[in-house]
């Protein structure tokens, strides 16, 4: 899976939901937006290990 | 992929705290815009409006305010004008400047720019230099004087802000942390902290809008969230444990932030009653002139201290 944040790109192995995902990279999900293939996602939708993953921090301020 | 609990389609938001959870682009944005007008109402926030102002940063919830205020105040015939200040931090603001005077083109609405550096002869990067790491209480003491000072020149009745339902409870949080519960009784949603011809009442149309929504609504309307967070945002420890307090509250008992803020607003009554302060004696300050209640006005007053530091490094 291909997962973008902090403006970075990186390879990883996941698959599970947005909710897990979260979980697995320690993020409150009152703070990020996700993007799944481009297309906003909710935290019980699946990602499978061939997607291409936004994580999108909600900044403070504004 | 869940599907939206109105119409079936793909669903972009989930919020646990509702009864219908999950909602599509379309019955998203109905639900934030209708809870938004729903606030504006029940505190009666463009009562006696005739001329706003609307305090742009260019983040997502005052970009989030000017959209939902710029087809109200067309309709309702008041001029709306936005008033963006750059603090002078470098690579932070210039991004945010940037998007909301394009924001502002797109939406026919007047743009007034003001600057910490012009206004008070320091940017917030000079600021933070010499006060040595309490960025935050400078910024929020400058730019509520520009703020003003600009709303009044521009003869402005009421100014917005984008303050959210996550900033509310982060500062109830604090005042109930530091044991000042008095500052509660005179926080309000609309109307001012003083009632004095020269400040000018501020309204904060997104009171009951959860801070991620806010984010939502404005990348669903083709507006990119992306933008670097303040490098100080940090130097208020209290507020970055009350945000975090609050969001994991809110992760596991969802509502969580909306209970905090009715019990806040059912309490103000009494906070009102018990903290009622003597009618305060504003008089102008003997250095800028503005509204103060002491003879030197907060912000000439740490102009004053940042000067002598300035003098003491020389």
């Amino acid at each position: 899976m291909k997962c973008k944040f902090e403006g970075k790109w990186r390879d990883m192995k996941f698959s599970g939901t947005v909710e897990q995902l979260l979980a697995k990279l320690k993020l409150n999900s009152e703070i990020i937006v996700v993007k799944i293939n481009d297309d906003i996602a909710t935290e019980k939708d699946e990602i499978k290990n061939s997607d291409s993953v936004e994580v999108l921090k909600v900044v403070s301020g504004g | 992929m869940a599907d939206c609990d109105f119409c079936n389609s793909r669903a972009v938001a989930l919020l646990a705290y509702s009864n219908k959870k999950n909602f599509c682009k379309k019955h998203f944005i109905r639900f934030f815009e209708k809870r938004v007008k729903k606030t504006i109402r029940e505190f009666q926030l463009l009562h006696g409006a005739k001329r706003l102002g609307i305090a742009l940063s260019g983040g997502k919830d005052s970009l989030a305010t000017l959209y939902l205020l710029a087809p109200l105040c067309k309709q309702m015939r008041v001029p709306l004008t936005a008033i963006l200040i750059d603090e002078g931090i470098r690579g932070y603001r210039a991004h945010t400047i940037k998007t909301a005077k394009k924001e502002c083109k797109k939406l026919g609405v007047p743009l007034a720019v003001r600057s910490f550096k012009k206004e008070t002869g320091f940017s917030m990067d000079e600021v933070r230099k010499k006060s040595g790491g309490s960025a935050c209480s400078f910024c929020g003491v400058f730019r509520r004087w520009i703020l003003n000072k600009t709303a009044r020149e521009l003869k402005l009745d009421k100014l917005a802000t984008g303050h959210n339902l996550d900033d509310i409870v982060q500062t109830l949080l604090m005042n109930l942390a530091r044991n000042e519960p008095a500052r509660l009784a005179r926080f309000g949603i609309g109307g001012g902290v003083i009632e004095d011809d020269a400040f000018v009442d501020r309204i904060r149309p997104l009171a009951r809008t959860p801070e991620k929504e806010a984010a939502l609504y404005m990348l669903l309307k083709g507006v990119s969230i992306e933008r670097p967070e303040c490098p100080y945002a940090h130097d208020d420890v209290m507020r970055d444990l009350a945000r975090s307090f609050a969001n994991d509250c809110e992760v596991k008992m969802p509502g969580t932030k909306f209970k905090l803020f009715n019990s806040f607003l059912s309490l103000q009554k009494e906070l009102n009653e018990k903290f009622k302060q003597k009618k305060l004696s504003m008089q102008k300050c003997s250095n800028c002139g503005e509204p103060s209640s002491q003879e030197k006005c907060k912000k000439c007053e740490m102009v004053e201290k940042l000067r002598e530091t300035k003098k003491k490094t020389i």
